[in-house]
């Protein structure tokens, strides 16, 4: 077992191998306040990836309705159990934020550090009727009806939200942990983790020990399977973007615009290079506004969500850990730039390397929840990796109202 | 053979399986354990959401009001099917200030 930094716990903890950090990560982020689960990134990674015989089940991209769905089922809640199985009571953040610890410092046992003899990350294999149902409890708030016994089931008083989710490419891969056949690897120019199909002998340890349940067993290759990041198309191999890096198909497909992704510049040590004017650093860092999907796993995720700001406090700090009252503080009343920078989300399909806000007129102020927020009609340009201009957009939209009479008209 | 009058066939009532009583035996009932959430009002804060949204991309207060109560805005609607006009207004208040500042008109659009 090395020691290595895991900036988004504040610490070091112990991992399989050594950091070799790549040149650039992978990374995206999901803003679940604007989710309307159509399933869109859904279908287009189906469509793209795993539409053969034998991957029936498998969906690399699912969008899943917290807090009761699961693909597979449970699958957050069996991880933490076992972590808290062999920590009982020691999952305990402390500390105050900096530049190496954002979100304070975990305290209590990664999955690495919560393995058992023979394991490298503490997990558990999901049953086949787990994975069979990908989107189970849609929209379901409250448990329905009374039982025929009399007994009511609990209810949520009209909150869930939708969870988007994809293989992390963590920075410390449990997968590449797991394996007992060194198949699995992290691309040294992009991060994107990957496993090798002649190498993969099934033993699915990739399955057992990634907490995130996103490496998947295909039964008629008896090898397993995962999300590949598009990386033709982040490669810029994709004749579209004519050799520039593009945005995964997930993304790029996405209706409600919620989803933003790119590539981050690496430190030696791991840590994200200060980049403020590339849009994903500048919300992850700059403003915090987009967090890790359960940074206490210790794998270093690198999809980073805007929290939902409707949903009880308690259950998001589990879920992305102490930074979400700054998360949402920031999202509620964003910063001027911050309003720029949220309008690059899907407005371009080639992925924005830099930007650049060109300041515009203000054209009102509001109040929100007792402080000003004023709106500027600022332009964010967004910039490819050489530099060039790809996209210009204004903070003001156009808006249209679909007529009353046109309604359901589809 | 003379013309016959057709009886209207019989309604055939036809069940979701969304509304079908829950059963114990189904593995695929909602089965779930109570998060206790104290003090949390789930529909306010839906609501407070709701006119954060709105105000952001420029609708006046009277429009987000007038939005609660229009069925098309389901999610909205909803908030003042249950609660009422009286808890729509307090939110409203709650989330842009009780007095309006330089709003924008957030007339010039449809609806």
């Amino acid at each position: 077992m090395a020691e290595v930094y895991n900036w988004q716990l504040g610490r070091d903890m112990r991992y399989r191998f050594d950091a070799v950090p790549p040149q650039w990560q992978f990374a995206a982020i999901f803003n679940i306040n604007r989710c309307l689960a159509c399933q869109t990134c859904s279908l287009a990674c189906k469509s793209t990836w795993t539409f053969s015989e034998g991957q029936e089940d498998m969906w690399w991209n699912n969008v899943e309705t917290k807090p009761y769905g699961g693909y597979p089922q449970h699958w957050d809640v069996k991880t933490l159990d076992l972590i808290e199985q062999a920590n009982p009571g020691g999952q305990r953040w402390s500390g105050s934020s900096g530049q190496d610890a954002p979100y304070g410092t975990y305290d209590g046992a990664t999955v690495y550090e919560a393995a058992q003899a023979g394991q490298s990350a503490v997990g558990y294999t999901p049953t086949d009727e787990e994975w069979a149902s990908p989107n189970i409890h849609e929209d379901s708030p409250t448990a329905t009806a009374p039982l025929s016994e009399g007994v009511t089931l609990p209810e949520h008083k009209t909150w869930f939200f939708y969870l988007q989710r994809i293989c992390n490419h963590c920075s410390y891969p449990a997968c590449v942990a797991a394996c007992p056949r060194n198949a699995i690897y992290k691309r040294p120019e992009d991060g994107i983790v990957l496993i090798d199909q002649e190498r993969c002998r099934g033993y699915r340890k990739c399955v057992e020990q990634c907490p995130y349940k996103k490496p998947m067993y295909r039964p008629d290759t008896r090898v397993s399977e995962k999300c590949i990041a598009c990386f033709p198309r982040v490669e810029g191999s994709d004749p579209l973007s004519a050799g520039l890096p593009m945005e995964t198909r997930c993304m790029a497909v996405c209706p409600g615009q919620i989803r933003l992704q790119g590539l981050l510049p690496v430190e030696s040590d791991g840590a994200l290079k200060a980049e403020p004017t590339n849009p994903l650093y500048f919300l992850i860092r700059e403003e915090q506004m987009a967090l890790p999907l359960y940074p206490q796993f210790g794998t270093g995720p690198n999809v980073y969500y805007i929290p939902p700001r409707w949903v009880p406090r308690s259950y998001l700090r589990q879920m992305f850990g102490p930074g979400v009252d700054q998360a949402i503080a920031a999202y509620e009343r964003p910063s001027r730039t911050a309003q720029a920078v949220l309008q690059l989300f899907r407005a371009s399909q080639t992925i924005v390397f830099s930007f650049e806000v060109l300041p515009g007129e203000k054209v009102y102020e509001i109040n929100v929840n007792g402080e000003p927020l004023e709106v500027f009609n600022d332009t964010v340009v967004g910039y490819d990796k050489e530099g060039s201009e790809l996209v210009r957009v204004s903070v003001v939209e156009e808006q249209f109202e679909r007529p009353v009479q046109f309604l359901n008209s589809i | 053979m003379s013309w016959q009058p057709v009886s209207t066939p019989k309604r055939r009532t036809v069940s979701s399986g969304r509304l079908k009583a829950a059963e114990a035996t189904d593995p695929y009932v909602a089965s779930a354990v109570e998060l206790t959430t104290p003090g949390h009002d789930g529909t306010a804060a839906m609501a407070r959401t709701f006119v954060e949204e709105f105000a952001r991309i420029g609708w006046s207060r009277d429009r987000i009001r007038r939005m609660f109560r229009q069925p098309r805005f389901s999610a909205a609607y909803a908030v003042f099917q249950t609660r009422g006009d009286e808890f729509v207004t307090e939110i409203i208040d709650e989330v842009l200030g009780p007095e309006p500042n330089t709003e924008p008109d957030g007339e010039n659009q449809s609806g």
